[in-house]
């Protein structure tokens, strides 16, 4: 049986994950064209930032009600992870000072270090033509995934599993529900810093450089320099999706492992689609599809694949229903992705034309402009 | 001293790359994309090759003989007769194309019509490879693949691997020699002079290499520009098709893995670019040493570090170097091998090797 | 009068969703040098292209000795008959001049061809002098005259031009279009997109005026040469 709030719940969740993560790499390939296809690693930092950084200032924080030290503290959270990191989750569940501050510490320094890291990844390439730098990227994040998975220190000894999440939603007693609006409240700041973004000498900028990089130049912009701050503005908020993935029970489960938060399907492929569907550099494009595309996933899809598999009567042709469901995923994502290339390249909601000042302000402006003359 | 067990299964996994970095550099050579479903062209193949390979089993009677038998090189194990190796090579070659073709025909070659970039061509060849998995999926769950490849074959469809079915022989020394190592290597060797032969000494080759260098003057000389994209097509099929082949008998060989929807081709697809970027992607001899050069790296250069650093689990980190390598490439010598040979300087050092019969300071 | 080897029946043609040419009607005669002039964009270099089948045309039709092409793909124009040189990347820059020419006679037998590069060293003998240079180090004239020579190797009856003197110095144009000239001696129809009206028309025998899509002028180089008034508001010239 369904239950309603459930759902609505994780769907929710998932539509605002998403359009966070998406609405990253719309700054970066949407508005300044630069196709990240490693886009997944910098997610990914977030989740490192939540099981290792964060994971560890928390068990600092309560290390006294522990009986241990804070030093000590902070290696055993790597050291034996899942049996320590449940004892600090016990004493988490009631001190919420030190879970708003794992959480604040997460909200801060992973953007800090995804920027840095987009910073990083952008030097080499920024130079390279685009497919070049589309499959650098991805190399990139592939490589980052393969080391953070075998180099113990980082996230634990087994790749699969990872850390133990600090439970930092604990102390509110319904974490699952307070994670999803911490989740929501962070998606609706985005949008809003977005839609404003856009509009934003900074937002210009870079889909000029995007248009027409030698005309950018020719003004005097530094074009290397545009793609560098979309990089690193961009990767911060991918890791600003990261952290509230991992952070969420519904999502990611009670652990971060290096495998998930690298998956290039998950996070990299899929942003793509949502973005390309919705429209590139559109942040309502992005906005939309995320709604759209997350709500027919989450919702009926997942709850009626195995509906549909046999309204199919693919039982007929040999299929096993429950095995359609899962590849039907797939299937869409990828039909829907070329759908939108052949009959709606543009997406669903093109990129708006930008804002320009209205004509009834402009004698007013003049006027100003004339009384500043000397 | 070298390991000759390492050596052969490097071998083996460096003409694998080889064969796909070929394959992936002719798509960008002609249409100028970087074909992201690649590597997943030889998993449709491994399969095709299988099933057939199963059912021609099961319809001959066959049944492996695992015996080995003492020759002057040692003792031989040849489980099938050669008839049924070669139905399998010609499934995966068959598939391979089909399945090239059906994704220049059906979505590439339509959207190149509507004026897509490079951009859009190489996210449609990211959704043809979401669905193809999706197949893929679907197939090897099925009932009638799982019955058909279990009997008399006993294999696993969703983790295939037929390595146990490989010729193999055990010399004198000891030494352990897979067939696909023979295979492999001859076949990386045989294509390099083939295709060397195709394109410098046929009329094909010419109109191919005009076709490259500047299609629209090419087509004011006659030539089907078309059909020549549609050649290329072919070959990169057929080359991701032998790849699966050996794939499914050389399932330990390097970053290898039994098959599956999703194995090995997640797991190489970036050492197969990274072989491709190296040797220069406008360079189709530079594909093939491109691919055998990461494919060796990833295991002699992370042997190399494990000695170096006493770090055991140093393997892992095969990807990781094959990343290095691209990046040292695109930051230092952006046109990879070949464009390192065909550098002014090189070309200078290379006219001094007095070769009979060249002209000096000529030529490609 | 003799048939015109082309004939362009309301062509309507762009790119894709871009229609660029609208209900053109032309006559190509055999033999002569037409030549297309008109303001940036009208759709001159369109025109040409669509003569060799690298636009989409939307409706209309194109014969070719009688023949009907419309619907041909380039290479099979080629055989048929039709050269086309295009302003930029008209030669195989990594090969040197010999081995441009004997590409372009890729399918002609070994003695036909060795004829025919001999032929273009007697209408070009500087090209003789530049045998074993890349083409891509060759100066922009110099590589005008191998573009038309490897026309020239392939025997067309018309040669399509695309502004061949675009980019370059006025002696250098000049060099350029007197080999036009040349061609055209030697019995070739050349239809030539000129942006340099004047020098254009002066070679021309028959002149076409194209402004924004459609036929402004049809008729001899020399009539539109002398039409002030179009000359002005379209041309530039006073």
């Amino acid at each position: 049986m369904v239950n309603l709030a459930l759902l609505v719940e994780q769907t929710v969740a998932f539509i605002a994950i998403y359009y966070i993560l998406t609405a990253a790499l719309n700054v970066k390939a949407g508005m300044t064209g630069i196709p990240d296809f490693g886009h997944a690693m910098f997610f990914a930092v977030g989740g490192i930032v939540v099981g290792n950084l964060a994971g560890r200032l928390a068990a600092m924080l309560v290390a006294g009600q522990l009986g241990v030290s804070a030093g000590e503290a902070f290696r055993k959270v790597i050291e034996s992870n899942t049996a320590f990191m449940a004892e600090v989750n016990k004493v988490l569940a009631h001190s919420p000072g030190a879970s708003i501050a794992a959480i604040l510490f997460a909200l801060i320094v992973a953007p800090v270090l995804g920027g840095l890291l987009g910073w990083l990844a952008s030097y080499p390439a920024l130079r390279l033509r685009g497919d070049y730098l589309a499959i650098m990227l991805l190399a990139s994040s592939e490589a980052l995934r393969i080391f953070v998975m075998y180099y113990t220190p980082i996230m634990g000894a087994t790749p699969t599993v990872g850390l133990t999440t600090p439970a930092v939603f604990d102390w509110t007693g319904h974490p699952t529900e307070w994670s999803t609006v911490f989740v929501v409240a962070l998606a609706l700041l985005v949008f809003v810093y977005m839609e404003r973004f856009y509009n934003s000498p900074s937002g210009r900028l870079f889909r000029a450089v995007r248009d027409d990089e030698d005309s950018a130049e020719a003004i005097g912009k530094d074009v290397a320099k545009v793609r560098r701050d979309a990089m690193i503005i961009g990767s911060a908020l991918a890791a600003l999706a990261g952290v509230a993935y991992s952070f969420n029970p519904w999502l990611a489960g009670s652990s971060v492992a290096a495998q998930r938060i690298f998956d290039r399907v998950l996070w990299t492929f899929w942003p793509w689609a949502l973005m390309i569907l919705g429209g590139m550099s559109s942040n309502r494009g992005v906005g939309l599809a995320t709604v759209v595309v997350g709500a027919l996933l989450i919702g009926p899809i997942r709850i009626y694949k195995n509906d549909l598999a046999k309204a199919l009567h693919v039982e007929a042709i040999g299929i096993d229903p429950g095995n359609f469901a899962n590849a039907l995923e797939y299937i869409l994502v990828g039909a829907l992705i070329l759908a939108v290339l052949f009959f709606k390249p543009k997406g669903i909601i093109p990129e708006p034309p930008s804002r320009t000042i209205p004509r009834s302000r402009i004698p007013e402006l003049i006027e100003e402009a004339r009384r500043e003359q000397p | 001293m070298v390991d000759l067990n390492v050596f052969t299964t490097t071998t083996i996994y460096a003409s694998v790359l080889a064969l796909l970095s070929l394959g992936i550099t002719l798509i960008y050579m002609t249409t100028r994309v970087f074909n992201f479903a690649h590597p997943r062209l030889s998993l449709v193949a491994a399969y095709a090759a299988a099933t057939f390979m199963a059912i021609y089993a099961r319809s001959a009677h066959l049944k492996p003989n695992l015996e080995p038998a003492e020759t002057s090189i040692g003792y031989v194990t040849v489980p099938f007769p050669a008839s049924f190796y070669l139905v399998g090579v010609v499934a995966a070659t068959v598939f391979g194309v089909v399945a090239a073709l059906v994704e220049y025909y059906a979505i590439l070659k339509p959207l190149l019509r509507r004026g897509a970039d490079y951009l859009k061509l190489m996210i449609a060849t990211l959704a043809y490879d979401f669905i193809l998995m999706a197949v893929l999926f679907l197939y090897n769950t099925h009932r009638a693949v799982k019955s058909a490849l279990s009997n008399p074959l006993r294999l696993t469809p969703t983790s295939l691997s037929m390595t146990a079915y490989d010729v193999s022989i055990v010399t004198e020394g000891g030494t352990f020699i897979a067939g696909m190592f023979i295979f492999s290597a001859a076949l990386a060797v045989a294509l390099a002079a083939a295709l060397y032969l195709l394109l410098y000494r046929t009329t094909l080759g010419v109109k191919m290499r005009a076709s490259i260098e500047n299609p629209p003057l090419a087509e004011v000389l006659g030539i089907n520009v078309e059909r020549i994209y549609a050649i290329a097509w072919i070959l990169s099929g057929a080359t991701a098709g032998l790849a699966g082949y050996i794939m499914l008998f050389a399932t330990s060989a390097g970053s290898l893995k039994p098959i599956s929807a999703t194995s090995p081709a997640d797991e190489i697809v970036v050492s197969a670019f990274a072989g491709s970027i190296v040797g220069g992607v406008n360079s189709i001899f530079g594909s093939i040493a491109g691919g055998l050069l990461i494919g060796y790296a990833e295991t002699y250069v992370t042997q190399l570090l494990q000695a170096i650093t006493g770090y055991p689990e140093m393997f892992q980190y095969a990807r990781v170097v094959s990343m290095a390598i691209v990046a040292l490439t695109l930051l230092f010598a952006p046109s990879g091998l070949a464009g390192l040979l065909r550098s002014p300087r090189a070309r200078r050092l290379l006219s001094r090797i007095p070769v009979p019969g060249r002209a000096r300071g000529g030529g490609r | 009068m003799e048939e015109p080897i082309i004939v362009v029946d309301k062509v309507n043609a762009g790119y894709e969703k871009l229609q660029t040419l609208f209900d053109v009607s032309l006559e190509i005669p055999r033999g002569k040098i037409t030549v297309i002039v008109g303001p940036n964009g009208a759709g001159k270099s369109t025109l040409l292209k669509t003569l060799f089948g690298l636009t989409k045309v939307y409706s209309g039709r194109i014969t070719f000795e009688g023949r009907d092409i419309t619907r041909l793909p380039p290479h099979e124009r080629a055989k048929l008959g039709m050269a086309f040189i295009f302003q930029l990347n008209n030669v195989f820059a990594e090969l040197t001049v010999k081995e441009n020419l004997r590409l372009a006679g890729h399918d002609l037998p070994a003695s036909v061809l060795e004829e025919r590069i001999r032929e273009v060293f007697e209408t070009f003998p500087r090209l003789r002098e530049r045998l074993d240079q890349k083409a891509g180090t060759m100066s922009g004239g110099e590589r005008q005259m191998l573009a038309m020579a490897i026309g020239m190797i392939r025997k067309p009856k018309v040669f399509l031009i695309d502004e061949p003197t675009a980019g370059l110095a006025p002696k250098l144009a000049r060099e350029v279009l007197e080999n036009v000239r040349k061609l055209n001696e030697q019995g070739y129809t050349i239809v030539l997109v000129e942006q340099n009206v004047k020098a254009g028309l002066e070679i021309g025998d028959k002149g076409v005026l194209v402004v924004s899509g459609r036929i402004a002028f049809d008729g001899p180089a020399a009539e539109l040469l002398a039409r002030k008034d179009l000359a002005k508001m379209y041309l530039g010239i006073s």
